[in-house]
């Protein structure tokens, strides 16, 4: 089954905000409003002819600019104004694939930086705990049921998110010097430095 | 009723210093003797920050680092990567079918050098230190012949986005069939001498079970989940490359010693699957046609919007690679979803009451690297 | 020896001291050298084994590298980790150099040289040897290291189990010979391999069995090698030695390994008997001895590079359910066998000829198979460009 099938299926179903975006990249996939991450996949994966047993990658990345307006042509800007007024946000992808009918389905949603909560599918699939975690870890997304939700790769006192694109390095961290020498300032391109 | 005996678990850091760890990983065990009660893997030691250095490397340029993923198989890594960046350029149809060839017998080399590596690494643990070293002498070999095309004997940066950096020699072919006429009895000859041992099956088999549907829940991936009785393989389901022009098996775990799932049965998969790539190998060099070695990729390319999650069988399984293009001349984010990460996942899962010999057992059979897991 | 100090003009008293602190000397430098000697003979064996050289510098082919390294053990500092119990930890290491130096007291180096031949020997010998257990399990404990902890714990449940199956086959011997003095076992058996203990009977060679694999245990060798398993407990109960103590716990597990080999050849491998013709060459004697000695030793140390290890409960299982009952059936089988062949030695002799052929002809078959292994080990690889065919 295509992407385009397994969205008219849960459009059909579930009655779900979502949307089919085709145009970016080479893989289709299907946005789903973040409140209804958690039962949009459910639905994957216990609808029978869909059995997504498989849950291979999540993770998400930070959008800056470009990504406000993909937010705020699909859904309403509700929660995105009450949390202040940022327009950057947390893009959110879950790629499932069925062992048994041999497909694979891209969801994609996003949360805005300001409030990063998420549900948390640990409860489909036990692989998404360490996902969740790193996500957690680098992006600073907070998973809503996750059951172990700690920083996984840094160490549990770092501050900030380092795969956020506004993430600085921290020049010192348990009175260890950081600060860059001069010789790696030399190799930094020009006109780029701080 | 008190009990005027008062017991409790014995908590024990194992790592991140530690022989059988394979790198750098951290457990902390809560132990009733020698039985472990609970395990928590404590990860991050070797977290180099690869996917954050990508966004500000251009797309040639990331192509050592991918060597850095995973050190063991480095080729893999690298073709993992290229593949999933010409697929987003959508130019994986013009890649010359020499490089295509030349590709898939490096990485199948790469493939038997990191089997030899995995199966030898869980002979150690179990205490048994020639085959290691008998292996690694073989891999020697696998690094000459990499030396001959590439310079490099671990960090290849060899497959390059839009096919290979240098074309081989026919002395590189002739020599790559003798080694695999030499290696081929060998890899029997090592069977007979542990593999087939008593106490080694003993101490393999009916460890840490996984079941096949355990194994798909925590989405172990390759030889792990093969292992589990899960008849699944890139190359052959969802095949990239020249895959489908070659003839080969996937072996499968059957419960050889015990129950299906155990560490012998993913350790007998690994075996099974260095038979399998030297019979690809073998198909390989018969079938490579002359031509170009390299598509023509401009020096700094810039990818079109979009996004692709590209998935190849590396020896450690299905590595995927997640990569963001915002339309520049780097990657606006890359995430690697390695076979070690979630083989590790399942660890505190399966490492509930055995002993403290059988977690060094499990940590062999998954073959987990520790800068693959933490990147 | 005190006769001729005695004829210097010392008086009896005196005279005996020094002799047997002469002997002593003597005796406790061959042990130390011995030991360390094995350690350059095990490296190079398992280089030999593993397709690398192994220690090659120091001295003719590395014959000298233990004396460079007990230097070099000596001059480390001597660490004990804070919240050890210091007595106990400075102490535990010459609790297993007494257990196995002890020993030299019954240690018979060929027939008739020997420091005392007690007549409860073998008794002494098993005796001595469980004082290693004590050392081992107090650099454990002491240690403050968990790992260290559980090294101990696991050496004092596996050599305490596995003291009972080598006692029980040792009685065996000792029901063939009637003796428990390491003399009278020796004088018992001839010098042809039919006349050893360990073919005299299928009993025999399954007490034989029973001892050897009791007695690797015992040593800590693999496959038993759990109190120590390096890819498991790091080091085991001597994680946390340094410099001149780790240097005696390791020379008494070499020094081990030579005991265990004597106490095999003496016991069931007829000792450092000679034919009658030669009986007065005492020096064949010991030279007999010990290539019989470094036989074993070359087993042992081959075992070692070959096989895994055993999972604890494996191991214990082993023990008590497989070695035990296997030594009491020997034991039983052994006195039966000897009541019904008490009157006829031809079927005695018969049935030890025939063992003797069965084992030459297991000898063959094995170098046969090696020889297989040989010829697929020189199928060309890597050869120089100019000889490989192009394809």
């Amino acid at each position: 089954m295509n992407t385009l099938e397994i969205f008219e299926l849960i459009k059909k179903n579930l009655d779900a905000v979502v949307s089919f975006q085709e145009e970016e990249g080479p893989t289709p996939s299907i946005y789903v409003r973040s409140d209804w991450v958690l039962r949009v996949l459910t639905y994957l994966k216990e609808d029978e002819a869909l059995s997504f047993n498989v849950l291979m990658n999540h993770t998400g990345f930070h959008e800056t600019e470009s990504a406000k307006l993909f937010w705020h042509l699909f859904f309403d800007v509700s929660h995105d104004e009450t949390e202040g007024h940022t327009h950057e946000e947390i893009r959110l992808v879950w790629h499932l694939y069925s062992y048994d009918q041999e497909h694979r389905v891209t969801i994609e949603s996003s949360v805005p930086v300001g409030k990063c909560e998420v549900d948390s599918v640990v409860s489909l699939w036990k692989s998404a705990d360490w996902l969740e975690r790193e996500a957690y870890d680098l992006l600073g997304v907070t998973y809503l049921g996750h059951p172990d939700l700690r920083r996984i790769m840094l160490p549990p006192d770092w501050e900030g998110f380092p795969l956020r694109k506004d993430y600085v390095s921290p020049t010192s961290y348990h009175n260890v010097d950081n600060t860059p020498s001069e010789i790696t300032k030399s190799f930094e391109p020009k006109g780029k430095s701080k | 009723m008190t009990s005027a005996l008062k017991t409790e678990y014995l908590t024990i850091n194992m790592g991140p210093q530690h022989p059988s760890t394979h790198g750098v990983i951290r457990f902390i065990l809560k132990t009733d003797g020698e039985i472990i009660h609970e395990c928590d893997p404590d990860v991050g030691y070797l977290h180099r920050g690869i996917e954050k250095l990508a966004e500000s490397i251009t797309w040639q340029g990331f192509v050592p680092y991918t060597d850095r993923v995973d050190y063991v198989c480095a080729m893999n890594s690298n073709l993992a990567y290229c593949m999933a960046v010409e697929k987003l350029m959508g130019m994986d149809s013009e890649i010359p079918k020499r490089a295509e060839y030349i590709r898939v017998i490096v990485s199948e080399m790469n493939r038997i050098s990191s089997h030899a590596v995995a199966i030898g690494a869980a002979d150690m643990d179990m205490g048994a230190f020639t085959p290691f070293i008998h292996f690694l002498r073989e891999r020697e070999h696998i690094n000459d012949l990499f030396e001959m095309i590439c310079g490099a004997r671990l960090t290849y940066n060899y497959i390059c986005i839009g096919g290979v950096n240098a074309d081989v020699s026919p002395t590189f072919l002739s020599k790559t069939a003798e080694f695999l006429d030499h290696f081929e009895p060998i890899v029997e000859q090592i069977n007979r001498l542990i593999s087939y041992n008593q106490i080694f099956i003993k101490r393999f088999a009916d460890v840490a079970i996984v079941p096949p549907k355990m194994a798909i829940d925590y989405n172990l991936v390759g030889p792990n989940l093969r292992g589990s009785g899960v008849k699944f393989d890139i190359r052959k389901d969802k095949p990239y490359s020249i895959y489908p022009e070659v003839d080969f098996n996937v072996p499968i775990g059957t419960g050889r010693a015990g129950t299906l799932g155990d560490c012998y049965d993913r350790y007998m998969v690994r075996v099974e699957e260095i038979n399998e790539s030297i019979k690809i190998i073998r198909q390989c060099l018969k079938q490579i046609p002359d031509g170009e070695t390299k598509a023509i990729v401009k020096s700094s390319i810039k990818p079109p919007k979009g996004h692709i999650y590209f998935r190849t069988e590396t020896p450690r399984g299905d590595t995927g690679y997640f990569i963001v293009s915002d339309g520049k001349t780097s990657p606006a984010r890359l995430k690697i979803r390695t076979g070690s990460f979630t083989g590790m996942s399942i660890i505190p899962e399966i490492a509930r009451g055995v002993f403290i010999a059988d977690l060094v057992a499990i940590i062999g059979s998954l073959d987990v690297v520790a800068p693959e897991l933490d990147r | 020896m005190d006769a001729t100090l005695i004829s210097l003009g010392l008086n009896p008293m005196p005279a005996k001291i020094i002799s047997m602190v002469i002997i002593c000397l003597i005796v406790l430098i061959a042990f130390v050298t011995i030991g360390g000697v094995l350690t350059v003979v095990e490296r190079r064996i398992s280089g030999f084994m593993q397709a690398r050289l192994g220690p090659n510098r120091v001295g003719p082919q590395g014959s000298l590298q233990w004396l460079a390294d007990g230097i070099k053990l000596i001059l480390k500092e001597d660490l004990i980790p804070d919240g050890a119990d210091r007595t106990l930890f400075k102490i535990a290491p010459y609790f297993c150099l007494i257990g196995v130096f002890g020993t030299m007291v019954v240690f018979p180096w060929g027939s008739g040289v020997m420091v005392a031949d007690l007549n409860v020997g073998l008794f002494y010998f098993i005796s001595i040897t469980a004082l290693v257990v004590f050392g081992v399990l107090m650099a454990g404990w002491s240690s403050n290291n968990k790992w260290s902890l559980l090294g101990g714990m696991r050496a004092a449940a596996q050599i305490v189990s596995y003291e009972i199956p080598v006692g029980m086959g040792l009685l065996v011997p000792i029901l063939f010979s009637g003796t428990l003095s390491m003399g009278g076992i020796m004088a018992v058996q001839g010098w042809a391999p039919w006349e050893w203990i360990v073919f005299q009977s299928p009993f025999t060679v399954m007490s034989f069995c029973i001892f050897f694999i009791g007695s690797l245990a015992e040593a800590n060798r693999t496959p038993f090698d759990l109190p120590e398993a390096e890819s498991e407990l790091v080091s085991g109960y001597c994680t946390e030695y340094t410099g001149f103590r780790y240097a005696v716990f390791f020379l008494s597990e070499w020094a081990n390994l030579f005991v265990l080999g004597g106490l095999t050849t003496a016991v069931f491998l007829g000792g450092g008997n000679l034919p009658d013709f030669l009986a007065d060459y005492t020096f064949l004697s010991v030279l007999v001895y010990m290539a019989k000695v470094s036989v074993i030793i070359f087993v042992v140390i081959w075992l070692r590079w070959t096989l895994p290890r055993f999972r604890i409960d494996q191991l214990m299982n082993l023990s008590w359910k497989y070695l035990l009952p296997g030594a009491f059936v020997a034991f039983l089988g052994q006195a039966i066998y000897m009541l019904i062949t008490q009157h006829i030695p031809a079927v005695q002799t018969t049935v030890a000829v025939l063992m003797f052929l069965v084992f030459v002809f297991i000898l063959i078959r094995f170098f046969i198979r090696v020889r297989v292994n040989m010829r697929e080990q020189q199928i060309p690889v890597n050869s120089p460009a100019s000889d490989v065919p192009l394809t």
